[in-house]
């Protein structure tokens, strides 16, 4: 059974493609002189410049974390280009003047643009290497009372809104990559939804890296007013290169009185060769506050690239009755390394969180499931259920589970489970006498393992992310 | 500076056990032991008093421990205390007991009479005066799990005495073995460091139970190392009772190494101590071994309790259980990190833990961590954590049946405990402990 799982999971990544669109750039090297020119080219006001330069200082006195689960070689910090734009400017108002090298990239990727606007309703902003290209469906949008922009329009567009939502879930002086991305980050996508609006379709934004040596720093910041509702949803890819690339995003979600953000992810970066060359490092920090009663902050995620992925998209639920959800599927294969999981910091009374936790490792990777749960003393009545189940595909990978649960309080009830297994003989022979084949099967198999996730994400994703672990599993059943 | 003199200014406390352990005399010790204890000597050169950022210390703080000045245990006061003595008394082993106070042997008040002259039921003081520790050098540092850490090291460097336990091949102990640990601590402030050495020979099988009591308020302290090798098929049943006064530190380090078809079956129970920390390593060294390391922790006031285990699966076929509970009342605070390990290869491992933690009071604080690392895919490997207060729903059931809600409170905390308590076949200790239980929680309901 062995041999053919591997082939499965040896499928070739489909998006390792380069594309040749004139690209402007710095050059490699990180210093303030870097900054003022990164934020005058941008055109950015006075305050964002102070929050770059801070956090760059404050950058400086931190150390490279090295608690997670993962080993890889630090990157390179003065060989990364903090600067890689598509050459074409300004500016488009429509897809139209988009350059085509770069929709042709899309299309390759199966995201056309135009065919998304056209069939399936989901407005899409699409960043690449650091810049944005294209925003769908603005007008639209801004009828609803929507704004949905790249990161840079909105700061020229809506500079209040950025000077105070801008770190306030993930301060510069979080962490190390944090503070990095808050000193350098390049562009990204900015989401508001006033009181009381239902976002009328869902968001999507799609990241690409495609020059060598650049790292991406996006930034992600949505805030929700009272009783509004956004559905988010972000796809990545990025080319094959034999060098590792960093990645290094913040998201902060801001959710007021019974507003609802529901974020969801496929992470499909670049996850280096079989022999774990190159690949993308996905050093990310996401966190949600659920600032108002009755808020709701859901993370969905199915993470199946990068080399090495160190990520804990969390909630703080600050909101009495606030809940909190996480699901993630995390497949790693080859010499893939995933530290992944959550953090849900239960402030308010009867707040709620749910932690779904799907870890399938296969080749010689390592998967690992890093969780905290925390109960504060002022957290009345409030509730979580986590549940991390991880499997093992051949027996040269590793499969482990660190959840901290910290409580604080009596009447807050906290259950946690985890179990390890892998894919039975017996399962599989009951598919193989019903006539359905060994690479069917499995997929099935880890179908239904990941069920619980995939039931959480919207409907055209869902269909991406079952492909994408088929993809990424064909073959490899024996 | 040499790295010495700058241990000895930055960590005083560290600098403090270093004099001592050098100060300890060296007649009729053998030269392995006397290496031992130099090489233990060199590494506490340069170890820190660790702090918040050690992962392994995260969730308590060492400052009040490190403050403290102890002096070395033969310089403090061991008269015993008879009603001490008589509270912690097991009828079961009869003629089975040894004695210690303040760390070293009371021989006059120890008694092994009732044990088969093959077996060996001693102490380390008494082999060394007869000049016959030779046979035990095998089974000294038996894993380097805690090469690097402190209060092992502090032990290495320290220890003078502790029980010697050695049954033969084919040996069954039918009686239990009593190893006490008394501590007569009012005004007394000694560190004592006693290391049990537990050897169970090819298919032989005893019961030991080792247990702390202390009455007063010293605040002295216990840093215990237990070291218990399991011969194959062998059966070692090993009850661990901590009750300490609670004004003392009690820490522990139990290595337990397992032959192919072998059965350890450990429970801890720690009652006492401001602050206690009980770690266990288990290591697998052959197939078809099984495993079990149970535990129930029960502070109150501002107590600290902190539980850490590792059980490593080196090898395939095996498996392992563990029920850790946890009860914490006032301004107590628990913690567990329960780490399984299932090595490259190690398959067919089937490996079970569930820790649950009852929290009575709004200022209590829990903390826990079960671990699973899993390199072997043939395994079935699960741990539950679980944090809460009484279940309405069964305090409900028994007040509807007339029993006053302090009454029932008091039960189901008890019966809480009692899961735990009830493995234990010693019937007049499980009694007693179940007794001391049911006290605790009447009280906490009145």
């Amino acid at each position: 059974m062995s041999s053919n799982i591997e082939n499965i999971l040896d499928q070739p990544y489909e998006a390792g493609f380069v594309s040749d669109v004139e690209m402007e750039t710095f050059e490699p090297g990180l210093n303030e002189d870097v900054i003022r020119r990164l934020s005058a080219k941008k055109n950015e006001p006075e305050f964002l410049l102070e929050f770059r330069l801070k956090a760059y200082r404050h950058w400086l006195q931190m150390e490279e974390p090295d608690w997670a689960n993962v080993t890889y070689e630090k990157p390179d910090f003065d060989a990364i280009r903090y600067y890689a734009a598509p050459k074409k400017k300004p500016k488009k108002d429509s897809l139209d003047e988009v350059d085509p090298a770069i929709l042709e990239v899309y299309d390759k990727l199966g995201i056309p643009l135009q065919e998304q606007k056209m069939l399936q309703n989901v407005a899409v902003d699409a960043v690449f290497d650091s810049v944005s290209v294209a925003t769908t469906f603005r007008k639209k949008l801004a009828e609803a009372g929507v704004i949905f922009c790249s990161f840079n329009e909105a700061v020229q567009d809506h500079p209040e809104l950025i000077e105070k939502y801008l770190g306030s879930v993930v301060p510069y002086t979080d962490n190390f990559y944090a503070a990095l991305n808050s000193a350098v980050f390049s562009d990204g996508s900015f989401v508001y939804i006033p009181k009381g609006v239902t976002c009328p379709m869902e968001l999507s934004t799609y990241f690409r890296i495609n020059t060598q040596d650049t790292g991406q720093f996006e930034r992600t910041l949505i805030v929700c007013e009272d009783e509004g509702y956004v559905s988010y949803l972000e796809g990545c890819t990025a080319p094959q290169f034999d060098t590792n690339q960093l990645h290094a995003a913040v998201v902060e979600l801001v959710a007021f009185d019974n507003a609802e953000i529901k974020y969801s992810t496929v992470q499909n970066w670049y996850a280096g060769d079989e022999d774990g060359k190159g690949g993308i490092y996905n050093f990310v920090t996401k966190r949600g506050i659920c600032e108002g009663v009755n808020s709701k902050i859901s993370w969905t995620q199915v993470e199946t690239g990068s080399a090495v992925t160190w990520k804990y998209p969390s909630c703080i639920l600050k909101g009495d009755n606030s809940v909190g959800e996480f699901y993630s599927v995390a497949l790693t294969n080859h010499h893939q390394q995933a530290d992944t999981g959550t953090k849900m910091v239960h402030l308010g009374k009867n707040t709620k969180s749910t932690i779904i936790s799907k870890g399938i490792s296969a080749g010689v990777s390592q998967n690992s499931y890093r969780g905290l749960v925390k109960m504060s003393p002022s957290a009345d009545g409030a509730r979580n259920y986590s549940e991390c189940d991880s499997m093992l595909i051949g027996d040269r990978c590793g499969a482990h589970t660190f959840p901290y649960i910290d409580v604080r309080n009596p009447t807050a009830q906290v259950e946690h489970e985890a179990s390890t297994s892998r894919i039975g003989e017996e399962q599989l022979f009951y598919f193989l006498q019903r006539g359905i084949d060994e690479e069917d099967a499995i997929s099935m198999i880890i179908s239904g393992f990941c069920k619980d996730v995939f039931h959480e994400l919207p409907m055209e994703f869902a269909v991406e992310a079952r492909k994408l672990l088929g993809i990424k599993l064909e073959g490899s059943v024996g | 500076m040499s790295s010495a003199d700058e241990t000895m200014a930055k960590h005083p406390f560290v600098a403090r056990f270093i004099d001592q352990g050098r100060a300890r005399s060296t007649e009729g010790l053998p030269q392995w032991w006397a290496d031992f204890r130099t090489s233990a000597l060199q590494r506490l050169v340069g170890l820190d008093v660790p702090g918040a950022k050690d992962e392994e210390w995260r969730f308590i703080r060492l400052a009040s421990l490190a403050g403290e000045e102890f002096v070395a245990e033969f310089d403090a006061d061991r008269q015993v205390n008879e009603n001490e003595l008589s509270e912690v008394t097991v009828p079961e082993s009869a003629g089975a007991r040894l004695v210690f106070s303040n760390g070293q042997f009371l021989p006059e008040l120890s008694d092994t009479s009732a044990l088969a002259d093959e077996v060996t039921v001693t102490t380390w003081s008494q082999l060394r005066e007869a000049g016959d520790l030779d046979e035990i050098h095998d089974y000294l540092d038996i894993a380097d799990f805690w090469e690097d850490d402190l209060f092992y090291n502090l032990n290495g460097a320290n220890f003078e005495d502790g029980a010697v336990i050695m049954v033969p091949r084919n040996e069954v102990v039918e009686t239990p073995i009593h190893i006490v640990y008394l501590a007569n601590g009012e005004g007394n402030d000694f560190a004592a460091h006693p290391r049990n050495i537990i050897v169970a020979g090819e298919s032989a099988q005893v019961t030991v139970i080792e247990e702390f009591a202390g009455a007063g308020e010293g605040t002295y302290f216990h840093n215990v190392v237990d070291e218990i090798s399991l011969g194959a098929n062998a059966k070692v049943r090993h009850i661990k009772v901590q009750q300490d006064q609670t004004t003392a530190y009690h820490f522990a380090r139990n290595v337990i190494t397992l032959s192919q078809d072998s059965n350890y079956e450990g429970t801890a129970v720690n009652f006492g101590g401001q602050l206690s920390r009980n770690d266990s390593y288990a290591r697998f060294d052959g197939k078809n071994i099984e495993c079990t390391l149970d535990g129930l922790a029960y502070v109150q006031g501002r107590q600290v309790t902190d539980t850490h285990t590792a059980i490593d699966h080196a090898l395939p076929d095996s498996t392992s259980y563990q029920l850790h509970k946890t009860i914490v009342d006032d301004r107590a605070h628990s913690v567990f990190n329960g780490k399984i390990f299932v090595r490259k290869d190690a398959q067919r491992i089937d490996s079970n833990q569930l820790n649950q933690n009852l929290v009575l009071s709004p200022r209590a604080r829990v903390d826990t961590k079960p671990q699973l690392e899993i390199f072997a895919d043939d395994v079935v490997c699960s741990h539950g954590a679980t944090v809460g207060q009484l279940d309405d729903e069964q305090l409900f059931y028994l007040m509807s049946r007339g029993i006053d809600a302090e009454r029932g409170q008091a039960i189901l905390t008890y019966a809480f405990a009692a899961e735990v308590l009830e493995t234990i076949g010693v019937d007049s200790l499980r009694e007693r402990l179940e007794e001391q239980v049911l006290e605790v929680t009447s009280a906490v309901a009145e």
